[in-house]
């Protein structure tokens, strides 16, 4: 079986694009969030715990449309509705054995994915690992401001509410995304200590909506595929993907919504922020703290 | 705080240690809003209401324009009637019974949002008298 790629990096770091481009390749299977590693065995993807801040049905929504595309060749709801019993008659399994025959069935195309929260524990990327020892990984980077200032952006900020980035100071607790970029990297960057330097590249997402084709060809080269021209071409449309838009009413989610409404590639240049400087998200003169101003110069940026 | 989840792969994870004062990783059980000194407990815990309320204020906020949205559509209809309430001749028939299925909606969805309103103030009733509480043992 050809070992999976799986892109890890904090929310909002071009992950959704980044995921379906690749998974256009003719020689790999790009998949929605499927959010298996999150949990010990399937049936916990059906249980709600005190630490979700996804709601429920919307966590599952990419595995039933996986499911739905993988078995029965299209996403209907009649499809999807299938797929929940696929999923009900495996329910006591574990979640890698789960996605170890997804993976069989899809072979010798290699899967793609991206859950976002895989990234933030170290429990969820060891399972991974685990399951598929060979895996291999890219930590996909962005510019902490840019990032943070996404994040804070979608609904008010409550991923960092939700992952507990609060910063104390005085009399208040003042919700602060970069402590959630840093303490994200750290998780992928301990994590991807246990993987063989062959198995995993970083990559700054910003270079590759600048120049998608030079970056484009270098992860088919690692990854060992084709790397001509009409493969790149087929990977510069992410909009092609069968997940690349919103799923039959039992299953309409399964990637960020954003994407999901507007899936195209748009190449651009984007203009990094200073490190140094006031934070847009903060209204006071808030810096980026010395440790994540260190990572990121450590990252490439400047 | 990677000491007790070390892998079973040959390789071993690295021990670069996160910043903050809580733990971001949501299966850790180490450095949870718990073992936090009260004072700080608190304030997290009234950034989450803050947080909770704006939320709140917003949802309402669409909601109305919503429904007032509808009303309208509602005023509209009431021209195709003459003095006597009759309807003319040639009344779209078809669009007057859409319009009756979404009123008919609207009203259904209006009650749901005041299920899930009286929800949310319940919660954040809670959490106030709980903060509330917590006020008053410390002046004592």
């Amino acid at each position: 079986m050809a070992p999976p790629l799986f892109l890890l990096a904090p929310p909002r770091s071009y992950t959704s694009v980044i995921n379906a481009m690749i998974g256009q390749h003719p020689q790999t299977f790009g998949l929605p969030e499927l959010n298996l590693f999150n949990v010990e065995h399937l049936k916990d993807l059906w249980r709600r715990k005190p630490t979700d801040n996804v709601t429920q049905p919307k966590r599952r929504n990419g595995l039933l449309r996986a499911v739905a595309e993988i078995y029965g060749g299209e996403q209907t709801a009649a499809t999807v509705h299938m797929a929940n019993h696929w999923a009900a008659s495996r329910q006591e399994r574990g979640s890698g054995e789960v996605y170890r025959e997804l993976a069989d069935k899809l072979d010798p195309l290699i899967i793609v994915e991206k859950s976002p929260l895989y990234s933030l524990s170290l429990r969820y990327l060891q399972r991974i690992l685990e399951t598929f020892p060979d895996a291999r990984f890219i930590h996909l980077l962005r510019h902490p401001v840019a990032q943070c200032k996404s994040v804070m952006k979608l609904n008010d900020g409550i991923f960092a509410l939700w992952v507990n980035a609060l910063e104390f100071r005085g009399d208040r607790a003042i919700i602060e995304p970069q402590i959630a970029w840093y303490n994200i990297n750290i998780t992928i960057m301990n994590f991807l200590d246990m993987v063989p330097e062959r198995n995993k590249m970083r990559m700054q997402g910003e270079k590759l909506m600048e120049q998608p084709v030079r970056y484009l060809r270098q992860i088919c080269q690692w990854l060992e595929i084709r790397d001509d021209d009409a493969a790149i071409d087929e990977m510069m449309h992410p909009e092609h993907s069968s997940f690349a838009c919103f799923g039959p009413i039992n299953a309409l989610y399964g990637n960020d919504p954003n994407f999901l409404r507007g899936p195209g590639f748009r190449r651009h240049k984007p203009k990094p922020p200073p490190l140094e400087g006031p934070l847009p998200w903060r209204d006071e003169d808030g810096q980026l703290y010395p440790e994540v101003t260190e990572l990121a110069r450590s990252f490439g940026y400047c | 705080m990677t000491n007790d989840k070390q892998p079973k792969h040959q390789l071993k994870a690295g021990t670069r240690n996160p910043i903050g004062l809580l733990d971001t990783d949501p299966e850790s059980t180490i450095n949870t809003a718990d073992d936090l000194p009260e004072s700080l407990k608190a304030l997290r815990q009234a950034t989450i209401t803050r947080f909770r309320s704006a939320q709140v204020r917003s949802f309402i906020e669409e909601q109305i324009e919503y429904v007032n949205l509808n009303r309208q559509v509602a005023e509209t209809i009431q021209f195709f009637f003459d003095e006597k309430g009759r309807l003319p001749a040639n009344a779209p028939i078809h669009e007057i019974i859409v319009e009756r299925k979404k009123i008919e909606s609207s009203i259904r969805w209006f009650e749901a949002i005041c299920k899930e309103l009286t929800n949310e103030l319940a919660q954040i009733k809670e959490i106030e008298d709980a903060f509330l509480k917590y006020l008053s043992s410390q002046e004592e």
